[in-house]
């Protein structure tokens, strides 16, 4: 109900341009270095792992491949959505379940302000916006992260580390990964706006919105990914 | 319809959970006058605010404002309703993350069109009004609770409303402070005749504002008299409330 009024609301209401711009910064360039430290050790282990098991099997070569496609469309979006899940989804709820609890959200009301256009449109559209972003980013550093654990410190060649790479990986597997993202913004938004909006009086319930954002919001991340996985590898291959 | 009444509220009922707590209440509060709404804690006296604006929905019942009927409106259809009410929150309800002065400047720049520079002599004759002048720039997590209401007052009448609604302004304020808040809610009543609606457990409090008093006894009006009245009254449930004698204490 609450995501399909908030986009109701973007079509119909005024944009707040300059609270996007706060939560761009507050969603995106704050968590900025979370999803880049989750996409390098990511990625770099991953590499390890499988460096050190395709190495029993002498299939150096596919080390890159496996690792980057899976950096693409699983661990880049699914892990980065988890730490914006934790960081940003908790903190969202924290935030509105405090404003509704010392009826900050009625005194919105009250001076004829429609709180989702005020609160959760910009807080959407940042989130929204911003995941596929960070996931980029994330999925760029895992990736460079592979290299660097791959070549330099185990030892695969270089260019067939990177011609694997290039011959294996299509522009939709970076694709997959960057929709996913999308909707894994909608959906942490999405729960931790309503978890945020539905608090009740007191510290508890606050306490409550912000750990089930953070929990909900993960869960049906993970959830969700399976039928992701399934449809987008249906549609797009 | 009777052009001196500003606010009706007719058969209004609510449930929270299971308590019923309002059973049909019937009020009329008239331009230009204060009325005080007392009664226990918890019976329903704020959620009788909270309809007026919209904030709330009754479970059925009629709640006029100038002769229209606010329940069945919409959020943007009570726009026009709630820019004429303004609204006094019992903890204040400013927003943390502004400042006082982005707090009074709120309301006016919502409407947009309203010029910079008149707004920030608004916003300064708002918190002269309520001798806050200087805080300007302090955030209201500085402020102690007196100052909050003070500042959360002047944000309610900024827009020059023609009725304001208190919910418990004097509740947990020292005895000085209250009575500044008391001379603050007569002097907006006399200088610019907004209506008021004020709840308050406080009877000092309501002595020194109220035109008129009611009293919400078991979610319904029990009864609405002078304050002269309500402090003569012999009724046994007036009487007890007014003086503040608990029902165990008289029991014994």
């Amino acid at each position: 109900m609450l995501g399909m009024e908030t986009v109701r609301c973007i079509f119909t209401r005024r944009l707040r341009w300059s609270l996007m711009i706060q939560q761009f910064y507050s969603v995106g360039v704050r968590s900025l270095m979370v999803v880049l430290v989750t996409g390098l050790f990511t990625g770099a282990v991953f590499t390890a792992q499988t460096q050190f098991h395709f190495h029993r099997l002498q299939m150096d070569s596919a080390t890159g491949i496996v690792a980057t496609l899976a950096m693409c469309r699983e661990l880049g979006p699914v892990l980065s959505a988890l730490m914006i899940a934790g960081r940003v989804g908790s903190s969202m709820a924290a935030e509105l379940a405090t404003m509704k609890t010392t009826e900050q959200i009625d005194a919105l009301r009250a001076l004829a302000v429609y709180p989702i256009e005020y609160l959760i449109v910009p807080r959407f559209i940042a989130l929204t916006v911003s995941m596929p972003l960070l996931t980029g980013m994330a999925i760029g550093c895992g990736t460079i992260a592979g290299y660097l654990v791959a070549v330099p410190l185990m030892g695969v060649d270089g260019t067939y580390y990177w011609q694997h790479i290039a011959d294996n990986v299509a522009p939709q597997d970076i694709f997959v990964g960057l929709i996913k993202a999308v909707f894994f913004g909608v959906i942490i938004a999405t729960v931790a706006c309503e978890k945020g909006l539905l608090a009740e009086a007191g510290a508890e319930s606050v306490g409550r919105a912000t750990t089930d954002a953070a929990v909900y919001g993960s869960i049906i991340v993970l959830i969700s990914n399976f039928f992701f996985t399934l449809v987008l590898n249906t549609a797009l291959g | 319809m009777d052009d001196d009444i500003a606010i009706r509220y007719a058969g209004v009922q609510k449930r929270l959970g299971r308590q019923q707590v309002l059973r049909g209440v019937d009020l009329e509060i008239r331009r230009g006058e204060c009325l005080v709404v007392i009664g226990r804690s918890g019976g329903g006296k704020s959620v009788l605010l909270k309809h007026l604006i919209g904030l709330m929905k009754p479970d059925s019942g009629r709640i006029e404002v100038d002769g229209q009927d606010v329940v069945p409106l919409s959020e943007v259809e009570l726009v026009p309703i709630r820019k004429k009410i303004g609204i006094v929150f019992q903890g204040g309800a400013l927003f943390d993350s502004l400042t006082v002065e982005a707090n009074l400047a709120f309301p006016l720049r919502e409407e947009r069109g309203t010029p910079a520079a008149e707004i920030t002599d608004r916003v300064r004759e708002a918190l002269d009004a309520v001798g806050m002048l200087g805080h300007e720039k302090k955030m209201p997590g500085e402020l102690s609770g007196g100052m909050r209401k003070r500042v959360a007052f002047a944000r309610a009448i900024i827009r020059k409303p023609e009725v304001v609604l208190y919910d418990e302004p004097t509740t947990g304020l020292d005895p000085i402070m209250a009575d500044s808040i008391d001379q603050l809610i007569v002097k907006m009543r006399e200088r610019y005749g907004v209506t008021s609606i004020v709840v308050t457990h406080d009877m000092h409090s309501a002595y020194t504002i109220a035109h008129r008093i009611a009293m919400l006894h078991e979610g319904r009006i029990y009864t609405v008299d002078t304050p002269d009245h309500m402090r003569q009254s012999a009724d046994p449930i007036i009487h007890k409330f007014v003086n503040g004698i608990s029902a165990d204490v008289t029991d014994l």
